[in-house]
């Protein structure tokens, strides 16, 4: 017991490259950060102290917190429309063969494979006022003007979903595939009809995959930034394309630190939440 | 009229045969189990019957009714696995409540029937437990429980003790076997162990690749296995190769690999080959000087080697111009386990009702 201890220790010294990396990439500009964002930007001279004044602004300017929101409301709807994409494609991994299974996972994982500006470009040829979907439909006399698929939500939404989307069946696979069928065809022998025995046993039993897979989602959703760029036109504003602004245009790192650790908050106490209620679940 | 009845089912998987096309029929309030090797095709059996794969051809009937294209929640029967297949994240007594909900059993029938499922299975203290919090033995009776409270057509159970521990095994052999006749309920038990087979059942259908080798009583299948599979599969016996001779008296003998047996086939055709069996409890090793004549054909044989296995000892002996056999003798408190020791040399009797000839 005390031998075996003592080589875990020993072991710990291989993690130092990590922790060094882990140091320089994300705690030290964690602290710049919070120590930036209690400083004072004005008239383009940045002074470093103790000032609330960019955590008032947010509270107050009016738009800053109304983006923020509209960020918070356009990832829930990211995560929910992978969820409802994402659970079907999981449960059909599971049941079908090896082979399938693979092609499958290739198929969900492949957007992540592209370039972001390729996709993105592909998504114009597709979606714009003379892309594909529109020029057919309009051949065909089914509309007379273009429908808006892109430069609004619905576009920034679609793009997302579809390469996010990889990350939700993954865990959402994982969580399925250790159900032991078995557990079901108990269900299902008891004298649950498919449906039932999904409502009852599958579902209830895949919830961890489930939250680990809105989570991760959600997390994500929260800071993407080139899609709607892209997809969004300048319709969609999101916090971190407000980062960027303040950032690249007004030069005003304090502010920009300030929103950047509020979007942070806000992950953080979806992070806490999750695996809160993932505890609450797993006591159950 | 039947429970549960297979007629000519066979199951393909391309061009592997799983099972290869069985007769079987469990009669109402009988105990069957399907005895064989690992991957003679039981388990494929039984979901067969439980609804969960499709026979390629045959007819299948539970409780008297054609299940072609019935799915399985709309089969009466009730399932048990090895691996128990609680319901995870239910309570005992959720879980047995699950059958009965599906069945739209009003609440009030509801509880007293989970009572009573709980009291039958020796659990009514354990009702608000979650599955993580039992132990096997208490998994297995929920399961149990679960699957007896629908009050099916017939109990089918795979391998049900298969995860549990030797005492517990035996323990819930008995606990099952009573359980099954207090309830009459028809049941369809599949084990690869003949201990439980034999203990259990009212009728043992022995299987080998995908097929029925035997079916009988337990007593029928070790006393009187009718192919050399079954008699090999089930116990552990001598089987030799005998042949019909003619003594000097004119009398026929029974001369198996060199051991000289009493002639107890009917016949005395010299030319035919046939198997002998020879139950290895049934030998029996005596003194060289004892004086005891319980028959002619005297053998004598050398010990080769002695185990101790603390209820039996078994031994190994070579027949002097003859084979190799296994005997055992039971552990009685008055024998002096010290009776031989490595290289005696001791007399061997063999009644004339421990040979068994095997047919075919
Ligand atoms: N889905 C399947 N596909 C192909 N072969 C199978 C399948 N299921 C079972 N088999 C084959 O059928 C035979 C019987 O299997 P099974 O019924 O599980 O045996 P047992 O339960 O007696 O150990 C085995 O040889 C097995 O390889
Ligand atoms: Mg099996």
């Amino acid at each position: 017991m005390s031998l075996n201890s003592d080589q875990n220790y020993g072991a710990l010294w291989l993690l130092t490259p990590t922790v060094l990396l882990y140091l320089a990439t994300f705690l030290f500009p964690l602290i710049l950060l919070g120590v930036l964002s209690f400083a004072k930007f004005e008239a383009s001279i940045t002074t470093l102290g103790f000032y609330f004044d960019n955590y008032i602004k947010i509270f107050s300017d009016g738009i800053t917190l109304k983006i923020f929101f509209q960020t918070v409301r356009l990832s829930i709807y990211i995560t929910f429309w992978c969820l409802i994409l994402g659970y079907p494609v999981a449960l059909l991994m599971r049941s079908c063969s090896p082979k399938i299974k693979m092609i499958l996972l290739f198929c969900v994982v492949s957007p992540l494979l592209t370039s972001i500006i390729v996709r993105n470009v592909a998504w114009l040829l597709i979606l714009g006022r003379s892309g594909m979907i529109n020029d057919t439909l309009i051949q065909w006399e089914l509309i007379s003007k273009p429908l808006p698929l892109m430069y609004n939500e619905f576009g920034v939404i679609l793009a997302v979903v579809h390469v996010y989307l990889s990350f939700m069946v993954l865990p959402l696979f994982g969580a399925l595939s250790s159900i032991n069928s078995s557990i079901e065809e108990a269900a299902s022998s008891l004298g649950a009809p498919f449906w039932r025995v999904f409502l009852s046993i599958t579902l209830p039993l895949s919830l961890p995959g489930i939250m680990a897979g809105c989570t991760l989602v959600f997390i994500l959703s929260m800071g993407v930034y080139l899609t709607p760029v892209i997809m969004g036109g300048n319709f969609i504003l999101t916090l971190p394309m407000l980062i960027t602004e303040s950032v690249r245009e007004q030069y005003d790192w304090p502010y920009a630190s300030a929103m950047a650790l509020m979007l942070l908050l806000a992950i953080g106490f979806m992070v806490v939440l999750s695996s809160g209620l993932q505890r609450l679940v797993s006591r159950r | 009229m039947s429970s549960v009845e297979l007629k000519s089912i066979v199951k393909k998987y391309g061009a592997v045969t799983a099972v290869a096309s069985i007769d079987l029929s469990v009669e109402s309030g009988e105990f069957v189990t399907l005895l064989g090797p690992s991957g003679c095709g039981k388990t494929t059996t039984l979901r067969m019957v439980a609804g969960f794969i499709r026979p390629t051809s045959g007819q299948l009937y539970v409780g008297g009714s054609n299940m072609d294209g019935v799915p399985p929640h709309k089969r009466k029967v009730g399932l048990v696995f090895q691996n128990y297949a609680l319901f995870p994240h239910m309570s005992v007594q959720k879980n047995i409540e699950f059958g009965l909900k599906m069945q739209n059993t009003p609440f009030e029938e509801r509880k007293d029937k989970i009572i009573d499922a709980l009291d039958l299975v020796k659990l009514r203290h354990l009702e608000h437990r979650m599955p993580s919090e039992l132990s096997g033995g208490q998994q297995q009776r929920v399961a149990l429980a679960r699957a007896l409270v629908i009050r099916p057509d017939v109990l089918l159970l795979d391998e049900p003790f298969g995860a549990l521990d030797k005492q517990l095994r035996d323990h819930m052999r008995i606990e099952l076997r009573e359980l099954q006749q207090k309830l009459k309920i028809s049941t369809l038990f599949v084990t690869h162990d003949q201990d439980e087979a034999l203990s259990m059942s009212d009728r043992i259908v022995v299987m080998s690749e995908g097929q029925v080798s035997q079916i009988g009583s337990p007593v029928e299948i070790y006393e009187k296995p009718k192919t050399r599979f079954v008699t090999d599969f089930i116990g552990r016996s001598n089987i030799l190769s005998g042949k019909i001779e003619t003594e000097k008296s004119n009398k026929t003998c029974l001369n198996a690999e060199g051991l000289k047996l009493p002639n107890v086939s009917k016949t005395s055709h010299k030319s035919e080959s046939i198997l002998v069996m020879i139950r290895p409890e049934c030998v029996l090793l005596k003194k060289p000087n004892s004086k005891n004549k319980i028959t002619n054909y005297k053998n004598t044989a050398k010990i080769l080697s002695i185990i101790y296995l603390g209820s039996i000892i078994q031994y190994k002996i070579k027949v002097n111009n003859g084979p190799a056999l296994i005997v055992t003798e039971s552990n009685v408190g008055y024998s002096d386990p010290k009776k031989f020791s490595l290289g005696d040399t001791a007399e061997i009797i063999i009644p004339e009702n421990a040979i068994y000839l095997i047919p075919g």
